[in-house]
């Protein structure tokens, strides 16, 4: 299986916000390829499409060797949302497996759908067919993640510097606006702001660092009130 | 792909006859009546697979079950273990062991944990059906017989679970009485193995990947605060995203609290003070 760098270090993050000793979700995927190729020889590789709070996350992972091209049929696990997190009932979850031979999951798919059963609560799973045969996600790619944890650290940083998370997403979405650049590009900003010595050295005396400053395009400094 | 192995065993009353034919075919010598207690015997146990991967997803309960279905089908048992083995290492470590009654997870310990001998190391190595009706003499484990048989059980039954290009692990099927099983109680045993062993590698996949979903989605609902919180130690002290989330684990093992427990709480404590000033301006 072939995890790009990007990839990897994606997985090694969420594993850590995972916190569970001995989890590896790079390793768990490793291990589904490996006995998904054992049930499926032609299996070439796997997508993730996950949307969990607002948030999506979308990632794939290839056989060595295996272009795009080479996939003649897939399986696609839709999830019901109550099973992983019954507080997010909007959450969507979806496996895609590729194989290069054609109807080579149609086995494997009557049996699971035959394992997961009506009565043990996971009979809402949805089993797809041949309908993603497109990798929907460019394997050398990132998953997204990065440009979700910047967008979180700069919130932080303005609900450090007094906001709240309503004013800080207000303040980001106003930074974005206001000079022209996406949100993730006025996140770097913000969190750029921080290895600026004038961030930290014109506190304001209360304990709390200072807003950015001065011409150039750095953060605006009128926060939006809460209702 | 072996899919279809399964699909063949979940069949429903139209087959069954053809089935219990197969049986009474397997045991010329066998009444029609006993061919049909096995018959259903067997069919219990093979329709016990479905539903196999159920709402916990436990590997171990998982195991269990389908060592219960391997002693329910297989006449003469009276107990039944399963053991798994871990396929992405080359030492074909063993993953997981599963038993239906207490005696048998006592003789698998002697055979795993304390002598690294017995009939199911041979059925996993030979990938063949093996069998003693008199453990206590046996010579092909001359370590594990002799201890096994002192307990009192002094017949088994060991099946490799076989995939094509594979073995998975083996069930072990244990009586007290010598002699119980016999031709027939094998050819029923390999009957039942082949598709658990589909069965039970199917349930991992589907296990697995229900255990990937699960992870992704607490990792992807944790993360946000969590960077907020790096973001927020940022802020006050800088230093990298590496540094202010090594602190945050800090104080998550200093108190022996989950990290997104710990995040939330810097969090928390911070958007309070801002409402709060925001409510005095």
């Amino acid at each position: 299986m072939d995890i790009s760098t990007a990839l990897a270090a994606d997985l090694a993050a969420l594993t850590e916000s995972l916190d569970e000793p001995g989890a590896d979700i790079s390793q768990t995927l490793r291990k589904i390829a490996a006995d998904t190729k054992i049930a499926v020889r032609s299996y070439l590789g796997l997508s993730v499409i996950l949307s969990v709070a607002g948030r999506r996350l979308t990632f794939t992972a290839l056989e060595e060797d295996t272009e795009p091209e080479d996939i003649r049929s897939s399986l696609r696990m839709s999830l019901p949302p109550d099973v992983p997190a019954p507080e997010d009932p909007a959450a969507t979850i979806s496996l895609i497996l590729f194989a290069a031979a054609p109807g080579a999951f149609l086995g494997l798919a009557t049996d699971l759908s035959w394992l997961a059963g009506d009565g043990g609560g996971l009979g809402a799973i949805g089993f797809v067919l041949d309908e993603d045969l497109a990798v929907p996600h460019d394997p050398a790619a990132p998953s997204g993640l990065k440009i979700l944890s910047t967008i979180d650290q700069a919130i932080g940083v303005l609900i450090g510097q007094g906001d709240t998370p309503e004013q800080a997403r207000q303040r980001l979405e106003m930074l974005a606006t206001d000079t022209g650049i996406d949100r993730p590009t006025a996140a770097d900003v913000i969190l750029a702001e921080l290895d600026r010595p004038s961030w930290t050295d014109l506190g304001a005396g209360d304990g709390r660092p200072a807003r950015a400053h001065g011409p150039g395009g750095e953060l605006p400094t009128r926060s939006p009130r809460d209702p | 792909m072996f899919g279809t192995n399964l699909r063949a065993t979940h069949a429903g009353d139209a087959t069954m006859t053809e089935f219990d034919e197969d049986i009474a075919r397997l045991t010329p010598g066998l009444s029609s009546e006993q061919a049909r207690a096995d018959a259903l015997d067997l069919r219990a146990g093979l329709s016990g697979l479905a539903g196999l991967v159920s709402g916990s997803l436990d590997l171990q309960e998982l195991l269990t079950r389908v060592a219960s279905f391997a002693a329910q089908a297989i006449p003469g048992a009276d107990g039944a273990g399963v053991t798994l083995l871990c396929l992405d290492r080359d030492d074909n470590r063993i993953e997981a062991l599963a038993a239906s009654a207490p005696f048998v997870r006592d003789i698998d310990e002697i055979q795993y944990a304390v002598l690294n001998e017995g009939p199911c190391i041979t059925a996993t190595l030979d990938r063949r059906t093996v069998r003693s009706g008199s453990l206590g003499g046996e010579r092909q484990w001359p370590r594990f017989g002799p201890r096994v048989g002192r307990l009192g059980v002094h017949s088994v039954l060991s099946l490799p679970l076989l995939l094509p290009d594979q073995v998975v692990g083996a069930i072990n099927v244990y009586a007290r009485g010598k002699d119980v099983f016999d031709d027939h109680a094998a050819e029923l045993g390999e009957l039942f193995s082949a598709p658990a062993a589909v069965a039970v590698h199917n349930a991992q996949v589907l296990a697995q990947a229900l255990n990937l979903t699960i992870q992704l989605q607490t990792a992807l609902s944790s993360r946000p605060i969590i960077d907020q919180a790096i973001g927020l130690l940022r802020g006050r002290t800088g230093g990298t995203a590496e540094e202010a989330f090594a602190r945050l684990r800090a104080i998550s093992q200093r108190e022996n609290v989950k990290l997104a427990a710990v995040a939330q709480r810097i969090v928390d404590e911070a958007v309070r003070r801002a409402r709060a000033r925001n409510r005095e301006t």
